[in-house]
């Protein structure tokens, strides 16, 4: 049962680090807060998956239980 | 429906369907290695399906403990009252492990099953879980394998604080990966052999592939005597093999026939770790799909000890270096990059733990003054709340999982060493061919 993490929650962790690393070799703010910006789209894009799959899951649902 | 109920679950004499489903074959297939302790109540949950079985077959694979003594007094229990659908396969010399077992049952299916269960011994599963999966089924007639919501079984009492943090932390771990599966809705990504419903029809095509495969590879070994069969030539002949069995199902040839000349069926591999996963990938290479529902819902046992054998590291070390093997198999093939993509992220998440750690210790030295960009902490903020919001729904949650999901020390902590097993798994699976289980 190998479960991997989706993308979404990968983005912490790589924007931070990635934003880090920005600063560490540019000395620039600005690398970071694009990359946190890029992590933020992310994990707002794996919230939308989840809200949609919940939604057509309990459609789903709905028709099955709807009698004959 | 309470976890507790389940876990007293007791034999039902009344069984029926709840909806008005009209009735199709299905059977269980339970091997069973020396589980003696746990195979009870696995067989009282599947006796107390609202959906009766025609019948559950329990295939005691190599067992040196009272397996087959308590299965056979279960029989006797069910047989007294009226239920003798309870059947005992007894396998004394099997050296394909689960996998072997699990094709012997296979093979000694009847022609009208339609369905086929397969699951753990050490599971539990929802009365209402095959009811709910061949509605499913009717819905999708292209679907082949149904994998239900995982929860994790709950603790004995008394048990140490150590084992109460790794229940809790594994119990918040398969919450989520719940919530991936709502995510990931239009498909799943390994049908686990924890409990996975399957139509018999998607089983007989794997077996046929099996067959075609077999029977290309003695056509090349006839040619090139002297040429061993390498993984290149392996892809080849598996692709062949494909177009091959999609030709049949075109012309509607039986392919029950192709796996019968086969004599035994090969639907799950001997020679992997994780052979759900190589059947998963198998079946959505001819073409079937596989889903999850989280109306089926099983209780699993999970390990409570991090390291020897059958502990945390060593169950994750085989799922992940079995994973590793079938995609260096696979290569980079339709329903393998996106799995070898993920892969990549994972370690690229592992390296940038490192790179986000060491670059502030430096900043820090050097005495760069940390700007806290608002955007930035909301970064941490964000992603806690979507992690709780995911949480929502889970099963024996508790205010110390409540805490550890919405603090993300402890989760991330966990993440890292599941990232640095898999790191791990990597190596093992380039530098030690041919494990064994």
């Amino acid at each position: 049962m190998a479960q991997h993490p989706p993308i979404t929650s990968v983005a912490t962790t790589s924007g931070i680090g990635t934003g880090a690393l920005g600063i560490y070799l540019h000395g620039s703010w600005e690398v970071n807060s694009a990359v946190a910006v890029l992590s933020v789209i992310l994990m707002t894009f794996g919230l939308f998956r989840l809200f949609r799959g919940k939604f057509v899951l309990a459609q789903a649902r709905k028709r099955r239980d709807k009698p004959d | 429906m309470g976890t507790s109920m389940l876990v007293d679950v007791t034999p039902s004499v009344e069984h029926g369907r709840s909806r008005n489903v009209k009735y199709h074959k299905a059977i269980a297939l339970v091997p069973v290695y020396n589980g003696a302790e746990t195979i009870g109540k696995t067989i009282h949950s599947l006796m107390a399906q609202t959906y009766p079985f025609e019948y559950v077959r329990v295939i005691a694979n190599n067992c040196t403990d009272d397996t087959v003594e308590i299965v056979q007094m279960l029989q006797a229990y069910y047989q007294s009252i009226g239920r003798p659908e309870l059947e005992l396969l007894v396998m004394a010399k099997n050296k394909g492990k689960k996998s072997g077992a699990l094709n012997y049952g296979l093979a000694t299916v009847e022609d009208d099953i339609e369905f086929v269960f397969g699951m753990d011994d050490d599971t539990i599963v929802d009365e209402r879980m095959i009811e709910e999966g061949i509605i499913q089924f009717l819905e999708e007639p292209q679907t082949g394998g149904i994998c239900s919501a995982y929860r994790t079984l709950p603790l004995p009492e008394g048990v140490s604080h150590w084992k109460k943090f790794l229940w809790r932390i594994q119990n918040i771990e398969f919450t989520l990966a719940n919530a991936w599966r709502v995510e990931n809705y239009k498909s799943a990504r390994v049908l686990p052999g924890v409990s996975v419903l399957f139509r018999m029809e998607a089983l007989l095509d794997v077996a046929a592939l099996g067959v075609i495969i077999d029977h290309l590879e003695q056509e090349w070994l006839a040619m090139y005597p002297r040429k061993p069969i390498n993984k290149r030539w392996h892809r080849r002949i598996k692709r062949r093999a494909i177009c091959e069995l999609r030709e049949a199902k075109r012309q509607k040839v039986s392919l029950r026939d192709r796996m019968l000349a086969g004599k035994i069926a090969k639907v799950w591999a001997t020679n992997n770790l994780v052979e759900d996963y190589r059947l998963t990938l198998d079946l959505k290479d001819i073409g079937w799909q596989v889903k999850s529902s989280l109306d089926m819902i099983s209780w699993s046992d999970v390990p409570l000890k991090l390291r020897g054998k059958a502990g945390l590291w060593d169950q994750r070390q085989r799922w992940y270096s079995g994973t590793i093997d079938e995609l260096r198999l696979r290569r980079l093939k339709r329903h393998s990059r996106y799995e070898i993509f993920t892969i990549f992220l994972l370690m690229l998440n592992l390296v940038m733990r490192f790179v986000l750690v060491s670059a502030y210790a430096i900043l820090a030295i050097k005495g760069v003054p940390i700007r806290w960009v608002s955007l930035y902490l909301a970064l941490p903020v964000m992603a806690s709340l979507t992690s709780l919001y995911r949480l929502k729904g889970g099963d024996q949650l508790d205010k110390w999982q409540i805490f550890f999901t919405g603090t993300l020390v402890v989760t991330e902590l966990y993440a890292f060493y599941r990232e640095l097993i898999y790191a791990y798994s990597i190596c093992v699976s380039f530098f030690k061919p041919n494990r064994e289980w």
